[in-house]
């Protein structure tokens, strides 16, 4: 009976919950999908991001500045990480991955530094309640729902139309015919990286109001975001946003039925399980 | 003074490691010396001090908890240090980060000992940095002193050389409490606690104490470790229970403001234990919803709630305002209920120290150390025991204490009950006086 009266609930749940995965997992989705670049730091782009929009909301300038300084922070690391670190290392998937940890560590104890250790909050710039079918449910995390399927659909745009796309999907598949047909390799991987930067920035800022910003929060978002990304199919921006729902609405069913913590060993190991099956087939 | 300035002129020739090690070897206690920290107060006669390791949570989860246990134990060092020290020598904390792993935990246990051969040793407040350092010092022989409210010191999980006197446990906590809440809120309740040592210590404590009062609990929703979204589980909040109990560390901001959407106005009663809004300040945008809801402190965070002497002498040596807020800057909201017990626990040592006549760690000094905290049954109320009076039982090497009740009111704690020691009491077959100490 329970159960039954809240499936609306855990239909809108496991969806919004998954669009917001997505919307953090796109960043990763682009550097270590299309462009092979396996950044463990992600997870603190997005960090830094919810981090730079507290700021801004505590400095009085309000969450939509808050926005703004979350994308310029993304995009800046990256550029930072980029140029003096993954360039050096040719983007080699080893040092890279031993590099981009490093980087983890350090804009974590920096996040320690500046935001101090304790757990904060973000109003929300709009906060209203919808009730739909007897449940109420956060308009916010509605919006950020909405905003990532917008972010996934520009991402997908810009990899599959437009020019720089293109280019990067190029030297992605064999950098040295890219650059002898006169792209400049650098340069693209270096934009890529950028737009995987902000995406994961506006990605922190977005959920700083739903989730509480804290130096660790990165960790987690990280690793979900990976699973994503394989489990949607590498390289693919569409398979990303679908497996990420998938996850959510298979975490929401289950948790329905299945005590909390039997209910998240049972949907990982499907999500397991179709990895495995996938390959076979 | 000379020797810190020969060790001065030693580092600069660029040979440090092999002239620090044979000006050690010329002075005995040279290296000792090498990382403390300028005394203050210090007795006269150059006298060894009392070295306390201190295993704090710096970086990691419990960074939170960390900053001001470091703070609060610096606080009561120099406190110790101005009244003359411990048995008239100096106290000199040697304070390492834990990560608050259990992983660096015993490693941190091993440097104190190997390392800086320190006395006694600070210990953890994560359980499972507490269950892996433990064993570790009790190998290494050293007394290893929990600040944790864990049950793994007085339900016998670690060793004769751990001890739990400063702060009292979950299952006592909960015991005190729950009679309250009973008899003032309601019998039919729903748990929800995180799924692990924690959380699994406030179930058992819940449910027995249901069982002894004749109350009903309901349901239990664990919450796997980690998660950052709740909605998914508050489905099971069963709609006819007078009580939400909830443990929530983690996440709790999220926790609430999910909670809040989801049960909106028409709610039941709600208690939850304070250390899910530990040093967090109850004006953080989202804990509105938790306005006229109960909690657990162990220690008020305002002053009205418990003013006394001892209490205002304390507040004002840990540099924390009337309304738990750190005095130099006002954001910065104190871990109040818990780190008392870093305070208490640092004079349970003076104690025990002075009481026995400890001098050195050699096996003799720590025989009578031991069996003499072990021999004490009682705390009283004063400067070195500004939370209350306690209750020291030895066999379990753990303290019982009063609790506090509070309400949430205009965005404030307002103390609305403090329990007697009795209620936290229950029993226990654990008997560490019979374990072997060598």
């Amino acid at each position: 009976m329970t159960a039954l009266e809240y499936l609306p609930l855990a239909l809108l749940d496991g969806v919004v919950s998954g669009l917001m995965l997505a919307l953090v997992a796109l960043g990763l989705s682009l550097a270590f999908g299309v462009m092979r670049i396996v950044n463990l730091a992600h997870g603190e782009f997005y960090m830094m991001g919810a981090a730079a929009c507290l700021l801004a909301v505590r400095g009085g300038l309000g969450f939509w500045a808050g926005l703004l300084a979350a994308a310029l922070l993304g995009g800046a690391l990256a550029v930072l990480v980029d140029v003096s670190v993954l360039r050096r290392l040719e983007y080699g998937l080893a040092p890279t991955i031993i590099a981009t940890f490093g980087i983890l560590l350090v804009l974590q104890q920096v996040a320690l530094a500046v935001i101090g250790p304790a757990p904060s909050s973000v109003e929300p710039p709009l906060s209203f309640l919808l009730s739909l079918w007897g449940i109420s449910y956060s308009g916010y995390k509605l919006l950020v729902a909405a905003a990532s399927l917008g972010a996934a659909l520009a991402v997908w745009l810009m990899i599959r139309s437009s020019e720089l796309g293109l280019k990067m999907r190029a030297v992605q598949q064999n950098r040295g015919l890219a650059e002898a047909l006169g792209i400049d390799s650098g340069r693209v991987m270096t934009v890529g990286f950028v737009v995987s930067g902000v995406l994961a920035g506006l990605a922190g800022a977005m959920t700083a109001p739903i989730r509480q910003v804290h130096f660790l929060m990165g960790l987690d978002a990280l690793i979900w975001s990976f699973l994503v990304v394989v489990v949607g199919g590498v390289g693919r921006v569409g398979g990303t946003v679908a497996a990420a729902v998938g996850i959510g609405l298979l975490e929401s069913f289950t948790a329905l039925l299945l005590p909390p913590t039997l209910s998240r060993v049972l949907s990982l190991a499907l999500v397991l399980a179709y990895v495995a099956v996938r390959r076979l087939v | 003074m000379r020797r810190r300035e020969a060790l001065s002129s030693v580092l600069k020739t660029g040979v440090a490691a092999a002239a620090a090690a044979a000006a050690g070897a010329v002075s005995g206690y040279f290296l000792g010396y090498s990382t403390a920290r300028p005394e203050r107060g210090t007795a006269e006669g150059g006298e060894r001090p009392i070295k306390i390791g201190f295993q704090v949570h710096r970086t990691g989860i419990g960074a939170p908890y960390g900053y001001w246990y470091e703070r609060v134990a610096n606080a009561a060092v120099d406190y110790i240090n101005r009244i003359g020290g411990i048995a008239g020598r100096p106290v000199q904390l040697v304070a390492e980060d834990d990560e608050t792993s259990p992983v660096k935990g015993p490693q941190v246990v091993e440097r104190m000992v190997l390392v800086h051969d320190v006395d006694f040793i600070l210990g953890a407040l994560f359980s499972d940095v507490v269950l892996a350092s433990g064993p570790r010092a009790g190998e290494l022989k050293r007394p290893y002193f929990a600040v944790s409210e864990g049950t793994h010191v007085p339900f016998g999980l670690l060793n004769r050389w751990c001890f739990q006197p400063g702060i009292t446990d979950v299952p006592g906590q909960v015991t005190a409490v729950s009679r309250w809440i009973f008899e003032n809120l309601g019998t039919r309740i729903a748990m929800i606690y995180p799924d692990y040592a924690f959380g699994h210590d406030h179930r058992d404590a819940l449910t027995r104490a249901a069982e002894r009062y004749g109350a009903r609990i309901v349901e239990k929703i664990p919450i796997p470790p980690g998660e950052t979204s709740f909605t998914k589980y508050f489905t099971r909040i069963p709609r006819n229970i007078d009580v939400l109990y909830h443990v929530m560390v983690g996440d709790v901001l999220t926790f609430v403001r999910e909670l809040g959407e989801f049960l909106g106005k028409d709610r039941p009663e709600m208690f939850g234990f304070v250390d899910s809004i530990e040093a967090t300040p109850l004006s953080a945008p989202g804990l509105e919803y938790l306005e006229g809801t109960y909690f657990w402190e162990g220690f008020p965070r305002y002053l009205d709630g418990y003013d006394t002497r001892y209490h205002r002498i304390y507040r004002e040596a840990v540099g924390v305002d009337e309304s738990g807020a750190d005095k130099s800057d006002r954001s910065k909201v104190s871990a109040f209920s818990h780190m008392f017990g870093v305070w208490e626990t640092l004079f349970v040592i003076k104690q025990a120290v002075e009481q026995s006549g400890y001098s050195r760690p050699t096996r003799e000094d720590y025989e009578a150390f031991v069996t003499t905290l072990e021999d004490i049954d009682w705390f009283n109320e004063g400067i070195w025991h500004p939370q209350g009076d306690k209750l020291f039982n030895g066999k379990l090497h753990q303290s019982f204490g009063h609790q506090f009740v509070s309400q949430v009111r205009g965005g404030r704690l307002v103390v609305v009950h403090r329990t007697r020691i009795e209620d936290s009491l229950y029993t226990h077959g654990n008997d560490y006086t019979r374990m072997a100490l060598f």
